[in-house]
């Protein structure tokens, strides 16, 4: 037994306790750090020292190792569910872009721009010789093949935007895969070099955690703290390589053209970004069947009248869809309406009234529905599926919150628990200071009894 | 449960968060009075809504076309009161004209009579009073139905009705066909030459019995314009009513209940202010706060 022994295990536990102070300090500082997992030094016995087999002499305190509390089960949890709120976030988004489109319930929409067509046919009906009365024809009809080219370009403006999106977000997803295979042989020099790389970790946790919300992937941890990335059926990161996914978007299946097999979507921002232009393109097909239904029915009655000029077959819509739908130039002079179904008699309003009782006749193109109740119908889907996806987000919104709740709670900072951790090393250390300094004065006594000599 | 200090945080920005989004929604909702802003607000509520405003404008149109058949068909009742004061007019003349002991000049005066009657018809046949539409044309709206071809009347117009829509299955018919007026005027133009031959036989027969029958006929019209008239007045009563029903419906749908909106607005600015209260509160609760540097 050395006579230093006891300054020994003073210094031993000053350097643990120093490790404790110094990690209390790092998850203080951090506390504010997104992805940050809080550390925890484990502290050990150091061997024990037998005098003689019945006399063993404990010999201090050492800082094992600095453990890194997450557990991964609860992270991949967390990973799977953010995955599925993005994609229902996005698709909620777009969804409530659409409906601000649409204008409805108002004045603006195409439902009252409708009816104030099929009131200005009524109109001409009572007042089939009158100019006021065929400029009112005229002027509904323009506004409301205004409001549907309107609404159709803004539709397709919005697609588009939502299709760069869509490849932006496969674009960042490569980027971080890149990042995520850089850092994987990080970690693994770190790994064969004994030590755990907490922060390297921390920045893996996080990189999987956005590849989840963006394109729903899915993580597999090695032993050595790398990770293998999959989507559907393929290998994102594998070790130090990344496999970036084609851009190439295959809507009808939610998925991206690749050889051999596609590579299915199945949750992230891009899933609910897909889903959201299928949506859309669903609307604007509705859209431009009503309005081609509107042309073909209206042209089919209107082209048998006669206008007050006594002509015949003229067409009132020109256009196929809602794209291009447009007054037909027969109609530019308002007399080339026709009202009558008579030649030269001004006051009969047979096409005019046929044209005015569009309005409920159910239509085989539209399914048996009249051209309002279609309309009708497809607001009410949209506004249907805007709500739905909304609900959908805002529980997942909360089961997510709940799960972050739950590896907060294992591997967030505590400021109160960092000040009691930082009271109890600090005095630790200074009762291992006094240890010191009590062997140290020992030491004195028993050299200032030896020295005189 | 272990709290972590970026969780308390977090949840007490969240509840601040959503306390704001909470506040600024019944305001917008009792400023704007609106419940319904986009179909998502409420689906069903929103077809139905849109269900009911085509509606509304649908009975706003029949008001209109109501409005005009009406200004139309009083024209019309006028022109046959007109023609019913000629009628009684002429009833006058032939009573007076079938008596033998009359002399050359009353005579004379009664044939002026009926010569101003005759353009007086003429002229009440051919009215345009809303200066564009004949009111006897029919479908020939404006070609003047009447004209004097050889002293006879001669009708141009079709005769046929001016249809106005005034509800989903009824078009109501608003005009009166004006073949019948040339046949009077052309019956005047018999009294006329019986006048002039002094025929009071056939003045006090036929000519008599002509005109009475004439006077229950254009009474019928009358009556007939009456009808319509009602017609019109029924819808239009119906239509105020169910007007007003279907906007009390569509502001059940579409508006806010104010007690209400006003009340959640209240109750969201206590929790917005509890809110914040809590976090003034909490942020200055920390054990960094209660150790003294030692």
């Amino acid at each position: 037994m050395s006579s230093f022994m006891g300054i020994e295990l003073g210094i031993r536990a000053l350097r643990a306790f120093q490790i404790g102070l110094e990690t209390t300090g790092h998850n203080v500082a951090n506390v504010n750090t997104p992805g940050y997992t809080r550390r925890r030094v484990r502290f050990a016995n150091t061997p024990e020292f037998a005098l003689s087999p019945q006399l063993r002499l404990g010999t201090g305190v050492m800082a094992q190792s600095i453990q890194r509390l997450r557990d991964m089960m609860l992270e991949q949890r967390v990973n799977t569910n953010a995955g599925d709120l993005a994609r229902w976030s996005a698709l909620s988004e777009s969804l409530s872009a659409i409906e601000g489109l649409f204008n409805e319930p108002g004045e603006q929409g195409i439902n009252a721009k409708l009816n104030a067509l099929f009131n200005a046919f009524e109109e001409l009906a009572t007042r089939p010789d009158s100019l006021a009365a065929r400029q009112q024809v005229l002027q509904a009809a323009r506004s409301l093949t205004e409001t549907l080219r309107t609404l159709h370009r803004n539709l397709t403006t919005l697609e588009s935007q939502i299709q760069s999106q869509a490849v932006g977000t496969i674009e960042q997803a490569n980027q971080l895969a890149q990042q995520l295979a850089r850092l994987n042989e990080q970690i693994r020099a770190a790994h064969s070099s004994g030590a755990e790389a907490g922060d390297l970790l921390d920045q893996r946790d996080r990189l999987i955690g956005q590849l989840s919300e963006l394109i729903g992937a899915r993580a597999h941890y090695n032993n050595d703290g790398s990770v293998m990335l999959f989507v559907d059926g393929h290998t994102l990161v594998q070790d130090g390589a990344a496999f970036p996914l084609p851009t190439t978007i295959d809507l009808a299946n939610r998925a991206l053209d690749s050889t051999p097999t596609d590579i299915r979507i199945q949750s992230g921002q891009l899933r609910g970004l897909m889903d959201s232009l299928a949506q859309l393109q669903g609307y604007r097909a509705d859209l431009n069947t009503f309005a081609s239904t509107l042309i073909t029915q209206v042209n089919a009655i209107h082209s048998t009248g006669y206008g007050l000029d006594g002509n015949t077959g003229y067409l009132f819509f020109s256009g196929t869809d809602a794209s291009n739908i447009d007054l037909h130039p027969d109609v530019s002079d308002p007399m080339r309406i026709a009202a009558s179904a008579v030649a030269g008699a001004p006051g009969n309003n047979g096409i005019a009234l046929a044209l005015a009782n569009l309005r409920n006749a159910p239509q085989a193109s539209l399914g048996g529905q009249s051209l309002t109740q279609f309309y009708r119908a497809l607001v009410g889907r949209l506004g249907n599926d805007a709500q739905v996806s909304r609900n959908r987000a805002e529980t997942q919104q909360l089961t997510v919150e709940h799960l972050h709740h739950l590896r907060e709670s294992v591997s967030g900072v505590s400021l109160d628990e960092e000040a009691a951790n930082l009271v109890r090393f600090q005095r630790s250390y200074q009762a291992a200071a006094k240890m010191v300094s009590t062997f140290d004065s020992l030491l004195q006594d028993l050299l200032q009894f030896v020295a005189p000599r | 449960m272990r709290i972590s200090t970026e969780w308390q945080f977090r949840q007490m920005e969240r509840a601040i968060g959503r306390g704001t989004e909470r506040l600024s929604l019944w305001q917008r909702r009792t400023a704007t009075g609106r419940r319904v802003e986009q179909p998502s607000d409420d689906p069903v509520g929103t077809v139905h809504a849109l269900a009911l405003r085509q509606q509304v404008a649908q009975i706003e149109q029949y008001g209109r076309n109501i409005r005009e058949a009406k200004l139309f068909l009083q024209a019309t009742e006028q022109a046959f009161a007109d023609i019913g004061e000629v009628l009684s007019q002429v009833r006058q003349i032939v009573t007076q004209g079938a008596n033998d002991t009359l002399t050359a000049e009353a005579r004379e005066a009664l044939i002026q009579q009926v010569r101003q009657l005759k353009q007086r018809l003429h002229q009440l046949g051919n009215q345009r009073p809303d200066g564009e539409r004949y009111l006897f044309s029919g479908q020939n709206l404006h070609t003047a139905p009447f004209d004097i071809v050889g002293g006879a009347m001669v009708y141009n117009g079709d005769g046929n009705p001016l249809l106005v829509p005034i509800a989903p299955d009824r078009n109501l018919p608003m005009n009166f066909s004006g073949a019948r007026i040339a046949d009077l005027y052309n019956k005047l133009t018999e009294i006329e030459n019986h006048l002039l031959s002094a025929d009071s036989f056939t003045l006090s027969n036929t000519d008599l019995r002509d005109i009475e029958q004439f006077q229950s006929e254009f009474q019928r019209y009358r009556g007939e314009v009456g009808v319509r008239l009602r017609e019109l007045q029924d819808y239009e009563t119906l239509y105020a009513s169910r007007k007003d029903q279907l906007l009390g419906n569509l502001a059940d749908i579409e508006e806010i209940d104010l007690a209400e909106a006003i009340s959640q607005l209240r109750q969201s600015e206590l929790s917005y202010q509890a809110a914040l209260q809590v976090f003034s509160r909490v942020h200055s609760l920390n054990l960094f706060d209660f150790l003294r540097g030692g």
